[in-house]
């Protein structure tokens, strides 16, 4: 038995596996950044009071503004003015209409930009975002937040463990079902997919085996143009998404999503293809 | 330094700051008893994320009696156990337990094997996780009998009972691979 004392136990597997094993700096930096995402503000309730005071003074200017219209077109000549109304309604109904697709076998209509949550529960953790909504809008404020000083001696860096929270999510944790969104998505991984690769070509010449690249940053070739633009392009089209799906369409459309009829999406489309 | 004294001294940081600081302090011992439990080194990784985001959330009720580290094992415990028991990790669990055992290789292969196989990580990594948790932290981490029992909420006389029981297995394990400690 005196063999196994085991008094060595702890040298032995230090040796053979234990001594190996550290929580990598990549990993401390995700975990900095999960809880500087989660720590932004939440927006005050407003007072009861304030919200029904408010909602009537929306009624009442809703209605003076009816009355307004409604006292123009009693007052104008009947006809150019019918005609000019009925074609600006069109017009507003043409713009208003969501993009519909046919289905050439069943004749059945579906609205491009319906879409289904499909994020994966049994994957979402305690603190994680509960649904795609919610982590979009969290995703997109992460994005927008100002560089940490920690990072600013490499900000590719920082995309990049930025891009690899995004990829590591999408799909695994949150998906959606719906024409527009799907391509938004689809976009959204192969950006970020890029960021990534990107970064790998940075220390691809040290040739890095099952080590933590971080630990040889200062030798990393500087990042490629080609990172900083996807970057970009993410930070874009995940705003638009999140104006998209989670402000009714209001706010600042970038041109990047299908959500948003975005105007600049070949451009996108086409950075990605080269 | 004891740990009550450093627990003063963290206590002055701010909460980032301390964060940051418990990560350096225990983040690799953290890692090291996740993948004691789930004996896979990215999963480990994950888990060591979510054991810090899960400190960072509830630094408030932190018992201030208790150690940082007793506290931080006892959260690392509880994830990695609720991990194995995950749907999602019995789904891989099949193939890993197949490349594990698998005898059908050929003689080189065997050969290069053999010297990964025959190694006491391995032979404590295969005893089943009631017994392995108590003889990591009794024999990798010289946690006392009673830490032990703050960490897993054991009864002493049970931790006491699965370290014997744990050292024969481990010891038979061992002589079934010829290893001399």
């Amino acid at each position: 038995m005196s063999k196994y004392e085991f008094d060595n136990i702890k040298k032995h597997l230090n040796k053979e596996k234990y001594g190996k094993i550290s929580f990598s700096d990549s990993g401390k930096d995700r975990v900095l950044m999960k809880i500087t995402s989660s720590n932004k503000p939440k927006k005050k309730k407003m007072p009861l009071f304030q919200k029904l005071l408010l909602n009537a003074a929306a009624v009442v200017a809703f209605m003076v503004m009816g009355a307004i219209v409604v006292n123009e077109v009693q007052e104008s000549p009947k006809t150019s003015v019918s005609e000019k109304n009925t074609e600006t309604i069109e017009k507003k109904v043409v713009q208003e209409k969501p993009e519909q697709t046919v289905h050439a076998s069943s004749g059945e209509t579906t609205n491009d930009k319906e879409w289904t949550d499909r994020t994966v529960a049994e994957n979402i953790e305690n603190f994680d975002a509960k649904n795609l909504k919610e982590w979009i809008a969290v995703t997109d404020e992460m994005f927008k937040a100002t560089l940490a000083d920690v990072h600013a001696d490499d900000p590719a860096h920082y995309y990049y463990l930025s891009a690899s929270n995004v990829n590591g999510n999408l799909g695994f944790r949150y998906d959606a079902e719906g024409i527009a969104i799907e391509k938004d998505l689809k976009n959204l991984q192969a950006l970020t997919g890029i960021v990534e690769e990107e970064h790998k070509k940075r220390y691809a010449h040290l040739n890095i085996e099952n080590e933590n690249p971080f630990k040889y940053k200062d030798q990393f070739k500087p990042a490629d143009e080609r990172l900083f633009q996807a970057h970009k392009y993410t930070a874009d089209l995940i705003s638009d998404i999140n104006v998209a799906i989670n402000k009714d369409g209001k706010g600042t459309n970038n041109g990047y999503a299908y959500m948003l009829d975005g105007d600049k999406i070949k451009e996108l489309e086409s950075f990605i293809k080269n | 330094m004891n740990s009550l004294h450093l627990n003063g001294k963290l206590r002055m940081l701010s909460k980032e700051e301390l964060l940051t600081q418990l990560m350096d302090d225990y983040g690799d011992m953290v890692k090291k008893l996740a993948y004691t439990y789930v004996k896979d080194i990215n999963l480990a990784e994950d888990i060591t994320q979510d054991v810090f985001i899960n400190c960072y959330h509830n630094l408030h009720v932190f018992n201030e009696n208790s150690s940082y580290k007793t506290w931080i094992y006892r959260i690392t415990v509880n994830r990695s156990k609720d991990i194995l028991k995950s749907n999602a990790y019995k789904r891989v669990l099949p193939f890993k337990k197949f490349n594990l055992i698998s005898k059908e290789k050929s003689p080189e292969l065997s050969v290069i094997d053999k010297s990964i196989y025959n190694s006491v990580a391995d032979s404590l990594l295969v005893l089943p996780s009631k017994y392995r948790e108590i003889l990591y932290l009794f024999y990798y981490e010289e946690l006392k009998i009673i830490e032990i029992n703050e960490i897993t909420s054991l009864k002493e006389a049970t931790i006491k009972t699965r370290l014997s029981r744990g050292k024969q297995l481990l010891k038979k394990e061992l002589e079934r691979r010829k290893i001399e400690l």
